[in-house]
């Protein structure tokens, strides 16, 4: 038993994450853990608005959820299988988590790694902590299947397990046995990417909740609580007003009905601290549901 | 997924290299029957990209002989979906060499790393072409004055570019997470200035949903004063999420489309997967600076198989 006591400490130190790394490059995993695979170039880093170098366009959406820095690299195997990683850190677990929940596909698998992780046909999506790790797999080999799983686990072992789902999305993702896609938003771009309700004039900093179902979409802004629901709601009807793409009528349940130029119908209700939205089928019932929640909490 | 050229399709391309020829040979083609926009669906990205250029009109169209043409592809980023594939290049390089070209340049302010793990420098230098990375440097970009720029006043455009006869433009079509779709017009951001580029984007587009128009509104501005001789358009697998690096979910239209009116071919491309031209802001702004032509009932678009 002696004998083995040096190996399984230095496994035990191999298992045990590191502090969160002043360089994100660091969060690599160690060739050991990854081999056969093993890193092709240089990785390459970028911290706040360098991303654009990186990523180009695509950088804005990032830098909407809350990004520090990122670091992307590519693996290869002997046999010729490639993938890319792309670790996003980002200031805090709700934005990292609401990177995941944009990024990962409508019709991705669990997978368990980090404290989420979502499996696409050729790509996976994990979070952990403050982290977005994204490895696409760049061939259809089966090697490279296995390889995106096998790095994901690498790199989530050293990144330190911190935060959890953001409480909007704890506190509803349980309500629906049809389970919802649910995409979390804190701009206007992820709104635009992710529902078919006109960005204008919806954000007005705050938190949003997406559950997509197949008929309709419910979503759920949350604002500041130190205004009231009489301020918050009249700043949102002039809004409205002033938009000449839109026109609306206040219904006699208090909700605004709201038309855009393209004939798009949604629902607005406001009930402090929230905004619910839907579009689609007027499924009230879900949206009863989702309130009942949320009211139940204050 | 890319595919490495081996004997028997070497020269099966060949053959079809030269049967274009053949047809595209000036006078041949009625004009009246020519269409617009040219799409080719099929398996083969290589027969497909020599197909659509020949019922345009073919190669001999646009590039004359002993002309200097300039290329600008897509190498943003080897994700699946997100670079304009190698055989649509390699069809493209053949083409205009069959034409005469004296030299076909890639030119590109993106890494040579980009276009090495894209498959894309391997083609270009198998076929005889060149790439040409510049660098970042101000100086090497000319200040060229925008008078129809409704946002965008001055644009900074590479200075080699001006050293060339014929302009090819090939993007990729796909999403775009900050103005929903990408195709022939936001393409030539790539010969821009990227500081130049960085001014598209409004300092408050994170709180004012307004700025984020801004962004098509200067793509629009810049496409007044370039433009691309000839368009082809890869539309063979492309990603409709998470664009413009990727990975997202992935459609295969497996088409090639060929035109030469920016504003037709994407309104065309943004249709693939459900987008209505008249929601996609670049597309309508640069309609309305007399770019090109919305309305599909306009314009006469050809589908064919490859």
């Amino acid at each position: 038993m002696m004998k083995y006591c040096p190996c399984l400490l230095i496994l035990f130190f191999l298992c045990i994450p590191g502090p969160a790394a002043a360089e994100i490059s660091d969060i690599l995993p160690a060739p050991i853990a990854v081999m056969p695979w093993k890193l092709s170039g240089q990785p390459q880093t970028a911290p706040g608005e360098d991303l654009y170098l990186l990523i180009n366009g695509g950088a804005e959406l990032v830098i909407e959820y809350g990004f520090r820095q990122a670091v992307l690299a590519e693996y290869c195997h002997p046999d010729g299988g490639r993938l890319n990683i792309e670790i996003y850190e980002m200031e805090d677990s709700e934005s990292a988590y609401g990177l995941y929940s944009l990024k990962k596909g409508r019709s991705s698998t669990p997978f368990t790694v980090g404290q989420e992780g979502a499996l696409d046909d050729y790509y996976l999506n994990v979070w952990k902590g403050s982290y977005l790790i994204t490895l696409t797999g760049l061939d259809q080999r089966q090697e490279t299947r296995i390889g995106l799983k096998l790095l994901a686990q690498a790199v989530s072992a050293k990144i330190p397990l911190s935060g959890k789902p953001p409480w909007l999305l704890a506190k509803l993702a349980p309500l629906f046995v049809e389970k919802p896609l649910l995409t979390l938003i804190k701009g206007p771009l992820g709104l635009s990417n992710r529902s078919s309700f006109p960005v204008n004039p919806f954000f007005a900093a705050g938190t949003g909740l997406i559950l997509k179902f197949p008929e309709s979409e419910i979503m759920v802004m949350e604002y500041s609580a130190t205004k009231s629901e009489g301020e918050i709601y009249k700043n949102l009807q002039e809004i409205i007003v002033r938009k000449k793409d839109l026109s609306w009528q206040t219904e006699q349940d208090g909700s605004m009905l709201v038309q855009d130029r393209h004939g798009k119908l949604f629902r607005m209700i406001f009930c402090s601290p929230f905004l619910y939205f839907i579009a689609g089928k007027m499924d009230t019932h879900k949206l009863e549901i989702i309130r009942r929640a949320l009211e139940g909490s204050f | 997924m890319k595919k490495d050229m081996d004997r028997r399709s070497f020269i099966k391309t060949g053959a079809l290299l030269g049967a274009t020829s053949i047809i595209a040979a000036p006078g041949i083609l009625d004009a009246a029957k020519t269409p617009d926009i040219a799409v080719v669906e099929g398996t083969d990205s290589f027969a497909s990209t020599l197909k659509a250029v020949q019922k345009i009109g073919g190669m001999k169209r646009f590039v004359k002989k002993n002309s200097k043409v300039v290329v600008l592809a897509n190498a943003q980023r080897n994700n699946p979906g997100a670079y304009t594939h190698p055989e649509i290049v390699r069809a493209v390089i053949r083409m205009c060499r069959e034409a005469g070209a004296a030299k076909i340049h890639f030119l590109s302010s993106l890494p040579e790393a980009n276009w090495q793990s894209t498959g894309l420098k391997k083609t270009i230098s198998e076929e005889q072409a060149e790439l040409i990375i510049l660098g970042k440097e101000e100086n090497l970009y000319r200040p060229v004055a925008l008078e129809k720029g409704v946002a965008l006043k001055e644009a900074r455009i590479m200075q080699a570019f001006y050293d060339y006869d014929v302009f090819i433009n090939m993007p990729i079509t796909k999403d775009h997470a900050g103005n929903k779709f990408t195709g022939t017009l936001k393409n030539l951001m790539g010969i821009n200035w990227p500081t130049n580029n960085r001014t598209f984007h409004k300092a408050n587009w994170a709180t004012d949903p307004e700025a984020i128009q801004y962004l098509d509104q200067c793509i629009a501005d810049l496409n007044t004063v370039i433009r691309p001789d000839l368009c082809i358009v890869d539309a063979t697998e492309i990603i409709i999420t998470n664009g413009p690096f990727g990975p997202g979910e992935i459609l295969t239209p497996r088409k090639v489309i060929a035109g030469t009116d920016r504003v037709a071919i994407d309104a065309y491309c943004c249709t693939l997967w459900g987008l209505d031209p008249k929601q996609i802001h670049t597309i309508v702004l640069a309609h309305k600076h007399r770019i090109g032509e919305i309305d599909p009932k306009k314009v006469k678009i050809k589908e064919f198989k490859a």
